[in-house]
């Protein structure tokens, strides 16, 4: 099952052609020429160049970077918990951060308010399933109960926050942050992810050799000189701290984490040192790819997470299709 | 003929009494289309109608509330300062989430507005019991002035006369302002934005906003879109390029917001400074109420400066100290000042 | 190399003794086999030998130095577990596999490297499943998997190999060719310590036998030694009959129980006819 190594280039190269030809596509009039004539000749048009810079890239590189990261915590968490059903979501990131968000909603705080409070909730909620579970023992099957509890506490919590908020001007808003989107994105409220998604992505990067063995079973991996608490430690931590900006810059996104690492596992092989950067590739290709979609294709902004969710769904039962007919063979 | 005469007689009497019986019962036809008889006098309103309540005050019958239900406003905690000198009683009389029945009984209301579109359900019980409920819904400027008169008409007659004179100043101002805007071909009115609770939501062509701008002589430019408020990236916002921006009053951000917002500065308004941020003194001025009549005074006053149409501010006091009996203070008055 | 529990105990719970003072050694160049009915501590005790747990009592010595003082690292290019047959969950190649072995040996940030896969394609080697090597493990044999997880002891550079029930699910050629690689490995210098349900086995493929019940050792030796009808039927509540010929003890084969029989005649008579 070795990839093709024209595969694997043609995979590395698609997020970054993507993100090119991103800038040249959206609402504000002018196809690519005109964009290209705005960037790099003096007479171009000022507000398109503007638009280009200010509006077009820092979103189209959001969505490279939101995709990369709930896909490579999706892969690390299937390797980790060594189950294919496991995804971002699983260690109540994403309902910390949704209670966060609406909470900052709430009590009217800025945009920076919401991201901050958005992913403060959402490593919390990390950081709480980690105490319990290493006092029991950091199993992976325990992490899962308690990512479950704790999850259900933050939704609860967030269920508390939209009936008392006003139907006028906060629960609209409320709703729209946690149907997922892009269209708040800006230089400004984007250097939390380009300063956490390096370092989350890179340490996975570099131990992604490493995870394989953690795939093991905590017996074997063990009995392979590796230290396995503080490594799987270490690697939630990595993930939970990529998916907790990912969700405070553009809300809940379903199915990446999901379905990405799965495609990928299946051009790129289990091995997590290939499986990592294929999925980081995939992911954030899949997201600048919908992210253009969703804000030319009508006059209104499609919300994100519809978009994964209309992708996704099909996506995973054609998966599951091919999987449950490959397991039919081997029998 | 004896047996004849009196029965004549007895008819006779019997038709005087329920003719005077009847006097004292108003009959209407709520936005439902049911037939209500609302007995008189009415001295027991409760409004689980968030809309309807201001509706109340603005007749003059603010003090005959038991119970109510504030579009806005969820806890009194929420409330802005004027609503302290409107409505002393604020504390008992706010209620939020869904009505219960019993709990309006209780309160012994004689009278229950209904909203068609959230508590329409609390009917059929009120009706068991005997209590006359309206079932009412406003969405369009034609909607506000019948339901004022509605309510004028089963509030008594003191509120009755209010009810005209409301009617008959929502007429005025429409109609100035429409002789204003008339003197502006379609194509050169002001291209007009109007934001929602965030700066990148609009509102759509169907809503009540679109209408006001309407009347007040712009043109919306988001009103292509369908249902109610939409999100829209900034480069749809640059590619409509509007001549000016609205922020309603229950926006979280201001109009300095947006104009110290190094991405906006594209935006034709934002480089004119033509953003503004809608005043509120009780209700919203863009949604249907009585004081959307000063929605279109303030509108006016921002797409025409200088056609000097109307004295915002000083439309404002006498509105407020009309129909609220409540006078503006100078800050707020001042709050009606347009760019 | 020598690998020795010395007088260890061990108890998951306070009161509940799984392993009481056991002691048991393996050499390099010996197959010492392990047996002992379900519960008897053999499990326990590998996992003792493997340094995944401490006993509670007593030591274990690894060329004459407590295990505990090894790093993880320096005990994982020594010792290496072969486990009992799974299912994996994911379809990594036998190469990939095998690769894992030399996770002692790569850098916490970094991969395998020329060295590793040397050692990766030497293992292979050993084990004769070079031309395997790009297979995906689920589409293994039985045996051939088992062959893979010895392969990846090998590459661990692992001079003892602990196995847990390797036979368990194999058919007899499987089982055949598994113990094949394993007495060859033995002959070249490696330890390998089995733990096993099957007397026939340890009587065919072993060097060494301890027989554990509830937690202590029974007997221990030689094959031929330690392995007699009295001690099995001490060991599995089961009669068996060791048919030998002149060469010595060659197979053992249970005996079918008289169902009718009460199982304290069938103890007394037992210990009377050994």
């Amino acid at each position: 099952m070795s990839p093709r190594r024209g595969t694997l280039a043609f995979l590395y190269a698609l997020p970054f052609v993507l993100l090119f030809a991103a800038l040249l596509v959206g609402r504000y009039g002018g196809g690519p020429g005109d964009v290209l004539r705005a960037l790099f000749s003096a007479d171009g048009d000022g507000i398109l160049r503007s638009v280009v810079l200010r509006v077009r890239l820092p979103r189209a590189i959001a969505a490279l970077l939101v995709g990369a990261n709930l896909a490579v915590a999706g892969a690390v968490l299937q390797g980790l918990f060594r189950n294919p059903l496991v995804d971002s979501r699983i260690l109540g990131v994403s309902s910390g951060a949704a209670f966060g968000a609406a909470l900052a909603i709430l009590v009217s705080g800025g945009a920076l308010a919401v991201q901050t409070s958005a992913f403060a909730f959402a490593l919390l909620a990390v950081v709480l399933v980690l105490c319990v579970g290493w006092r029991l023992g950091a199993a992976p099957l325990v992490l899962i109960l308690i990512g479950i509890a704790v999850s259900a506490l933050f939704d609860s919590s967030l269920g508390l926050v939209k009936y008392v908020a006003d139907p006028l001007s906060k629960l609209p808003s409320i709703t729209y942050w946690l149907l997922g989107g892009l269209g708040g994105a800006s230089w400004s409220n984007l250097v939390p992810l380009l300063v956490l998604s390096p370092l989350g992505l890179g340490f996975l990067f570099l131990i992604r050799w490493r995870l394989n063995v953690l795939t093991l079973g905590d017996d074997e991996a063990t009995s392979l000189g590796v230290r396995v608490r503080p490594l799987r430690a270490g690697a939630i931590a990595a993930a939970a701290l990529l998916v907790a900006a990912s969700v405070a810059q553009a809300g809940t996104i379903g199915w990446i984490g999901l379905v990405i690492p799965h495609v990928a596992r299946s051009w790129a092989g289990p091995d997590h040192a290939r499986l990592v950067p294929a999925s980081a590739a995939l992911g954030g290709a899949v997201l600048v790819a919908l992210d253009t979609t969703a804000r030319t294709a009508l006059a209104s902004e499609i919300p994100l997470g519809i978009l994964t969710g209309l992708l996704g769904v099909p996506a995973f039962l054609f998966l599951l299709g091919g999987y449950v007919r490959q397991k039919e063979g081997i029998r | 003929m004896k047996k004849s005469v009196g029965f004549v007689v007895v008819a006779m009497l019997a038709s005087a009494c329920a003719v005077s019986a009847f006097a004292d019962t108003v009959e209407v036809v709520d936005s439902v289309g049911r037939v209500v008889q609302v007995q008189q006098p009415v001295r027991r309103i409760a409004s689980t109608y968030g809309m309807g309540t201001y509706y109340v005050y603005a007749l003059g019958a603010g003090d005959r509330l038991v119970a109510a239900w504030y579009v806005g406003l969820k806890s009194a905690l929420q409330a802005p300062a004027s609503f302290a000198v409107l409505e002393p009683r604020l504390g008992e009389l706010l209620c939020s989430g869904d009505p219960n029945v019993e709990d309006l009984v209780a309160r012994g209301a004689d009278l229950v507005l209904a909203d068609v579109a959230k508590t329409a359900a609390v009917a059929l019980p009120l009706e068991e019991l005997g209590v006359p409920t309206l079932v009412l819904g406003v969405e369009t400027a034609q909607g506000v002035v019948d339901l004022t008169l509605l309510l004028g008409s089963v509030l008594g007659e003191a509120a009755a006369a209010r009810a005209a004179a409301l009617v008959a100043d929502f007429y005025r101002v429409y109609g100035m302002a429409s002789v204003a805007a008339s003197e502006t071909p379609t194509a050169s009115r002001p291209r007009v934005l109007f934001l929602g609770a965030d700066p990148l939501r609009v509102a759509s062509g169907a809503m009540y906003q679109t209408g006001l701008i309407e009347a007040a002589g712009g043109v919306s430019v988001s009103a292509d879109l369908a249902g109610s408020w939409n999100a829209v990236s900034l480069e749809q916002i640059l590619v409509w390029n509007p001549d000016v921006i609205v922020i309603p009053s229950y926006g979280d951000y201001t109009a300095a917001d947006l104009l110290s917002n190094p991405d906006w500065q594209s935006v034709h308004a934002v480089r004119l400074g033509r953003v503004a941020k809608m005043p509120r003194v009780f209700g919203t001025m863009d949604t249907p109420l009585p004081e959307s009549l000063l929605g279109v005074v303030w509108l006016s006053a921002l797409f025409y400066p200088e056609r000097a149409t109307f004295d915002a501010p000083a439309e404002a006091t006498a509105f407020y100290s009309a129909y609220y009996g409540y006078s503006l203070t100078s800050a707020e008055a001042e709050g009606f000042l347009t760019p | 190399m020598r690998l020795e529990a010395v007088r260890a105990s061990f108890e998951y719970r306070r009161g509940t003794p799984c392993l009481r003072r056991v002691s048991f050694a393996v050499s390099a160049g010996e197959v010492a086999f392990l047996l002992g009915a379900n519960g008897s501590g053999k499990t326990t005790l590998l996992s003792c030998l493997a340094g995944m747990r401490r006993p509670t009592e007593g030591t274990i010595l690894l060329d004459g130095r407590a295990l505990e003082t090894f790093a993880p690292r320096e005990r994982a290019k020594q010792i290496g577990v072969v486990p009992q047959f799974y299912e994996p969950a994911w379809g990594f190649s036998v190469e990939e596999t095998v690769a894992l072995g030399r996770a002692p040996y790569v850098g916490l940030f970094a991969r395998p490297g020329r060295e590793d896969r040397l050692a990766v394609e030497r293992a292979l080697d050993a084990v004769g499943l070079a031309r395997l090597r790009r297979r995906p493990t689920p589409r293994l044999s039985g045996g051939e998997r088992q062959l893979v997880w010895i392969a990846r002891g090998i590459a661990q550079g692992a001079k003892c190999l602990l196995l847990d029930e390797p036979a368990a699910h194999l058919d007899p050629h499987h089982e055949q060719a598994v113990f094949a690689v394993v007495r060859r490995l033995a002959a070249e210098g490696a330890a390998f310590v089995v733990a096993s349900h099957h007397p026939g086995s340890a009587l065919l493929y072993g060097h060494t036998v301890t027989l554990l019940r509830e937690g202590e050792v029974l007997n221990a030796g030689t094959p031929g030694e330690a392995m007699t009808e009295a001690s099995l039927y001490a060991v599995y509540g089961v009669d068996f009959t060791i048919v030998a010929d002149r060469g010595g003890a060659r197979a053992i084969v249970p005996r079918l129980a008289d169902v009718a029989a009460a199982p304290s005649t069938s103890r007394a008579r037992g210990m009377e006819a050994g």
